[in-house]
């Protein structure tokens, strides 16, 4: 997504419509985009409501959409403090990296286990 | 060959005694090594064959103790194998797999070396007394229950796999397997010239084939049953991991300067150290991503951006195939 878009120093958001959500991430490297899309599925698994859609800070996107009823919307800011919510969102994403990327200790076969893996 | 193989497999049971002890792995491998180390160390090339006859009695006992371990530490590495790979589920089933058939083999072995006439203790037992009808029997007995038991473990070791550490250790295995198995048959045809009267080119030929095919068998199954240690060690240090946290650290400083100047040097030392380094390269190539988009690093230089990049291959080589496979999983 053109970082246009996305206001300065947050990196994705999950907006929530009546019909569908949308995960909007900043370009970046890979595993950083995958990182914040993680983050916005931490919001969607912990189930926070969000924040009404006027306090979307969009230049663009939804500037056509943003007063329906029902759209709530969260972000993931890069350079500020994070508050409880992005927090406990921020923290289940590193749990799920951590189960893609490093947890293959867990997923360990039975012949693995008998061949002393 | 028979002391690398003996040094080597000492080394692998204290591998492996340390992955039943810690992770719960096949105690089947555990007691094949174990046997095993116990059955080289009885030829002879540690201590000599007539010291330790001599501690058991003497008479060539030595010779049938070694032949039964070496039986016994097959029929364990043939367990494991087939516990771990057979795709049979009647498998487990089998009377070959019970203790009770380990027993009667070794009993096999045993009974036809007890009708021999006994003669003093030597180093070549069965070149010497193979003329007897019983230590040929017994010694006959013993290659062939060896080769039958080899073979059975090759079938199964040898094919495909899911995981690469558990095909590289089965393949290793299997084709010491090969080797040993070839070495009995190499026996089986000497011993049977020698006792059928014939000696010559061909006799010459086989008893010198017997110890590298046999024990360059033993040697590299030794070696298969210490791969999967050896791969959990390396996954352990982690030295990839720890390389590319260096070099990420060296070619983004910045990264450092979101936290405190002396914690940040902590963080290196510690995130280069410390433990879990795969999650730590994941958290600095993240915190590396953040700074970029917080603006307080515009564009990366042309070799930070490749140290970026090679890192996170790194980090792919083990994120992709997963997702390959709960994608696989969630299918099914």
């Amino acid at each position: 997504m053109a970082d246009l878009v996305l206001a300065d120093g947050v990196t994705g958001r999950w907006v929530d419509m009546p019909d569908r959500g949308l995960i909007q991430y900043r370009r970046g490297h890979a595993f950083w985009c995958r990182h914040v899309i993680l983050h916005e599925f931490g919001h969607i698994l912990l189930g926070h409501k969000g924040e009404p859609a006027d306090g979307l800070q969009s230049a663009g996107f939804f500037s056509g959409v943003g007063k329906r009823r029902g759209i709530s919307w969260m972000c993931r800011p890069a350079s500020i403090p994070l508050e409880e919510a992005e927090q406990a969102a921020e923290n289940l994403a590193y749990a799920l990296a951590q189960r893609l990327v490093t947890g293959q200790d867990a997923c360990v076969s039975e012949a693995e286990r008998i061949f002393g893996l | 060959m028979i002391q690398a193989a003996f040094w080597l497999l000492t080394l692998v049971f204290a591998a492996r005694l340390y992955l039943v002890a810690r992770h719960n792995a096949s105690s089947a491998f555990l007691g094949a090594t174990g046997v095993g180390v116990v059955g080289l160390f009885c030829t002879g090339q540690i201590v000599p064959e007539s010291t330790l006859d001599a501690l058991i009695g003497g008479t060539n006992w030595l010779h049938l103790v070694r032949n039964l371990l070496v039986t016994a530490a097959v029929w364990l590495v043939r367990e494991g194998v087939f516990t771990a790979l057979s795709a049979e589920p009647e498998a487990r089933q089998r009377v070959t797999r019970r203790p009770l058939f380990l027993g009667a083999l070794l009993l096999a072995i045993t009974i036809p070396f007890t009708l021999q006439s006994f003669v003093p203790t030597t180093d070549a037992f069965v070149p010497e007394t193979v003329q007897q009808p019983a230590v040929y029997s017994y010694a006959t007995i013993y290659m062939a229950i060896l080769g039958d038991l080899g073979l059975s473990v090759l079938q199964v070791s040898i094919g495909p796999r899911d995981s690469r550490t558990v095909r590289a250790s089965a393949t290793v295995v299997g084709t010491g397997m090969g080797l040993m198995v070839l070495g009995c048959v190499d026996e089986i045809i000497y011993m049977s010239l020698r006792f059928l009267g014939h000696q010559g080119a061909a006799t010459d030929v086989t008893h010198g084939l017997f110890t590298p095919l046999f024990y360059s068998g033993i040697l590299l199954t030794s070696l298969g049953l210490g791969i999967p240690p050896m791969v959990r060690l390396w996954r352990r240090l982690a030295l990839v991991d720890r390389f590319w946290i260096l070099v990420l650290h060296c070619k983004f400083p910045a990264v450092r300067s979101t936290a405190k100047v002396s914690e940040a040097r902590l963080s290196v030392a510690a995130d280069a150290l410390g433990p879990r380094p795969a999650d730590r390269l994941y958290t600095l190539v993240i915190a590396i991503g953040d700074l970029r988009a917080a603006g307080r690093q515009a564009a990366y230089s042309p070799p930070a951006d490749r140290a970026l990049v090679l890192a996170q291959r790194r980090l792919a080589n083990t994120f992709e195939p997963l997702g390959l496979e709960l994608r696989k999983r969630a299918e099914i």
